[in-house]
């Protein structure tokens, strides 16, 4: 569904920010895009939308260069950014004006998304705490039913109860049709939602691979003492908690947070481990 | 599905620009009526009343500057930006959205109510006797007239304005278009100094490369005629051929403005957040 070969990027020539990334992702998936503040991570997500544009190399969204920004392919993909900027009017009016534009939007997922959330629907959005006019546009974003969703660090500025209801709806909300991707560098947030991961660092993608495919390549558990198989350790009252090649096919949960540390700190390693 | 032009995508982009807009726009159009009338309220005679009609062709010029402005005030924030550029519209239909607004709504507007206030203000001081039938006929006739010789250039000031207010609010809101596209932050004031710089390094190579040539003090107009002061004072003016003087009118009056809304519909397709 996406498709990016050769990706070259970069605000200022003499320093790139992507250099040759290449990427492919499926729809049917929700994929946590990570990386430290600063990585990359919202660039990309803009080049995939057609808001910026590559240097060199070629994108492929929905079968659509994004850069054209067609209607038939912005009709596709919604994009919820970072900061949320929202006119003075009530959300009736904002879905009025701007549901149109999606032809599978669904209205009354939308008051369904809105009332899980706890959004009052009378309100004027500018009048709304940030909080809220986030989850007004997740909710929006959600309801359009677009083929690809991208969302840039949505999680910020919700509250607890809120993080855990927005994980609840998007799982939800993922069909075999659709794609979604959510960048953050909260990695707690995505915890029990995505199945794909993500990590980019240093203008290149670390890891790319499945929840699945991470539980039997890598365990997460805690130890006494660390042997050759360690990649990350971190002192815990229990001992060290460790993400450690998976040699004896254990079972384990997945602690993104660790993993991204132990990606960070060994990428080669956790290339060898993975290809 | 057509990707350049839809009726139904162009209508729900124009009906929420103007709900998103309308309000500022309704103020922003409230406060050039005011200055209009003050204009004109402050002028005191009949006599006055050219100068107060220039004002207000001039408030109007200003104001489409800034109208054009706030319709593409939306690349200060990244989030704005991302918001306007992703929404399922062409480029075309964005860029129509700006022209229309400008040329069949804020224009329309603006002359309506310059010639309501400006009949009132006649009417007041001339106190016509005739029946108010008579008087709208009079009136309808002198506005035929008036639009009859919009662009020829008598020796007229109210005539002049007019004649020459057209093409200049196609010109000025054309740079505003430019302007607003090529910069995201305190667009208009950039867009005002690049302009005004511009237009003075302009005048004053043409002027001294013209005086290069002669070898005489020289003060170019409009790019059509040249006045030369000698070393003896004695003053000359040279005039471009008639020919030359339309073909750089309307080079002025209808390229230079076309060249820029069109430049605009291409840095749009082009704009990144």
């Amino acid at each position: 569904m996406i498709n990016i070969q050769n990706l070259s990027f970069g605000y200022n020539r003499k320093k790139m920010l992507y250099e040759n990334l290449s990427l492919s992702l499926e729809a049917g998936s929700i994929y946590g895009l990570l990386g430290k503040n600063g990585a990359g991570k919202s660039t990309l997500l803009c080049n995939m939308m057609g808001l910026l544009f590559p240097n060199s190399g070629k994108i492929e969204v929905v079968k659509h260069n994004p850069q054209k920004r067609q209607p038939s392919f912005l009709q596709n993909v919604y994009f919820i950014s970072e900061d949320v900027a929202l006119p003075s009017i009530s959300i009736h009016t904002y879905l009025e004006l701007y549901a149109p534009f999606y032809p599978k939007f669904n209205e009354n997922q939308f008051y369904e998304y809105l009332k899980e959330f706890e959004v009052p629907s009378d309100q004027k959005l500018n009048k709304m705490s940030f909080g809220q006019q986030k989850k007004a546009v997740i909710a929006f974003g959600l309801a359009c039913n677009t083929q690809v969703l991208i969302m840039d660090e949505p999680t910020n500025g919700l509250d607890i109860p809120s993080k855990s209801q927005f994980r609840k709806l998007v799982a939800a909300a993922l069909t075999e049709e659709r794609l979604f991707i959510i960048s953050t560098h909260q990695v707690r947030d995505l915890d029990n939602l995505i199945d794909q991961i993500i990590i980019i660092d240093e203008s290149e993608v670390l890891l790319k691979a499945s929840i699945i495919s991470i539980n039997e390549k890598l365990c997460f558990k805690t130890v006494a003492e660390l042997d050759e198989n360690v990649l990350y350790a971190e002192d815990s009252l229990k001992g060290k908690t460790v993400v450690a090649a998976n040699v004896m096919g254990e079972d384990s949960k997945i602690n993104i947070e660790h993993l991204f540390n132990a990606v960070i700190a060994n990428p080669n390693r956790v290339k060898e481990i993975f290809n | 599905m057509n990707n350049t032009f839809n009726f139904r995508r162009f209508g729900l982009l124009l009906r929420k620009t103007i709900y998103e807009k309308g309000l500022v726009l309704g103020g922003f159009f409230v406060l050039s009526v005011v200055l209009i009338i003050f204009s004109y309220s402050s002028s005191g005679t009949l006599r006055q009343s050219a100068f107060a009609q220039s004002m207000g062709f001039t408030i109007g010029l200003f104001g489409v500057t800034i109208f054009v402005n706030i319709l593409l005030n939306n690349f200060s924030k990244k989030s704005t930006a991302a918001s306007y550029l992703s929404l399922p519209s062409s480029h075309f239909e964005k860029w129509l959205v700006v022209f229309v607004s400008t040329f069949l709504i804020f224009l329309p507007m603006f002359l309506i109510i310059l010639k309501v206030i400006d009949t009132l203000f006649i009417d007041y001081y001339r106190e016509l006797a005739i029946t108010k039938y008579h008087y709208s006929a009079a009136q309808l006739e002198t506005s035929l007239t008036y639009l009859t010789y919009a662009f020829e250039e008598k020796d007229n000031l109210s005539r002049m304005s007019f004649g020459s207010f057209l093409p200049t609010f196609f010109g000025l809101s054309g740079v505003s278009v430019v302007g607003s596209l090529y910069f995201n932050q305190k667009s208009y004031i950039k867009s005002a100094l690049v302009f005004l710089g511009l237009a003075v390094i302009l005048s004053l190579s043409v002027n001294m490369l013209f005086g290069t040539v002669i070898g005489e003090k020289t003060a170019i107009m409009n790019f059509t005629k040249a006045f030369i002061t000698t070393q003896k004072e004695k003053h000359y003016t040279v005039s471009a051929s008639e020919s030359v003087q339309s073909l750089i009118k309307y080079f002025m009056m209808i390229f230079i403005p076309a060249a820029l809304w069109l430049i605009g519909l291409v840095r749009l397709s082009d704009k990144e957040v």
